[in-house]
């Protein structure tokens, strides 16, 4: 490990944390003559490090979170649980409500005009998209459960 | 072995800290040396600075920067007066856990010697 990139790697992640620059300063030169003297004893960088020696941008965050430089950051808002419980309990009554006219207008329209499925009949039904009435003809009568040709009224 | 050692000294290592400048102001690796000489790597502990960043944010050392010969200033820890009263609740504190385990490990000596 080469002690200069390890403190310019500290110096980026506490600039990262938005940790002040004097304080960075401060222990980015605290760290960086505690390194030289122990590469001067012939310690290894593990010894003064522990673990860290292995990652600087941890190591740093640790530092600097332990010793109380890093700005906290605002906690997140918390949305109200009933507002939301609430928009989705109208929302499903909506569809279900939707459902069930969409669902009787089908049921009503289709009636008169319906032949006995057996007989190979139509049904007549509104489409949701553009609203018009369609016809859906069907074209063979052991096939009624699969085959279904769509026919404008 | 080690890993209980590691352990073990992760609780205390504040108190260690606290012990070894509370009458002799050290600067980090200074201490790391101090710890050594009596035994106590760190080394798979992690590091002492953000320990000593946590003493330093609660006021319980000291700092002063000292113009070193030929180098950077360095980073003189003492411990504070509020560092000496924690030192010494942590050493009851210490010496009561250290008793409790003498009994029952002693306990459990006499019963494999038995």
């Amino acid at each position: 490990m080469n002690a200069d990139t390890f403190v310019e790697e500290c110096r980026r992640e506490w600039k990262r944390l938005g940790v002040p620059a004097e304080i960075a300063g401060e222990m980015a030169a605290e760290l960086r003559s505690d390194l030289a003297d122990a590469a001067a004893d012939h310690v290894p960088p593990e010894e003064l490090l522990g673990a860290g020696a292995f990652d600087a941008p941890a190591f740093a965050a640790s530092w600097a979170s332990e010793r109380g430089v890093v700005p906290a950051t605002p906690p997140r808002r918390r949305r109200p649980v009933l507002p939301a419980l609430v928009a989705a309990a109208i929302v499903l009554a909506a569809a279900a409500l939707a459902v069930a006219l969409f669902a009787g207008r089908s049921t009503h329209q289709a009636r008169p005009a319906t032949s006995p499925i057996a007989s190979g009949g139509a049904i007549v039904v509104l489409d949701p998209k553009s609203g018009a009435v369609r016809r859906l003809v069907l074209q063979e009568t052991s096939l009624v459960r699969h085959r279904l040709k769509l026919a404008h009224p | 072995m080690a890993r209980r050692n590691t352990e073990l000294l992760r609780g205390v290592l504040d108190l260690c800290l606290l012990a070894l400048i509370q009458d002799e102001p050290a600067y980090g690796y200074e201490m790391t040396r101090r710890l050594r000489e009596r035994g106590l790597s760190i080394v798979g502990e992690g590091s002492i600075y953000p320990l000593l960043g946590r003493l330093e944010r609660e006021g319980l050392v000291e700092t002063r920067r000292v113009e070193s010969a030929g180098g950077p200033p360095r980073k003189y820890y003492s411990a504070s007066r509020e560092g000496r009263k924690a030192l010494a609740a942590g050493l009851a504190e210490w010496q009561s856990a250290r008793d409790a385990v003498d009994a029952v490990l002693g306990l459990s000596e006499q019963e494999v010697h038995a």
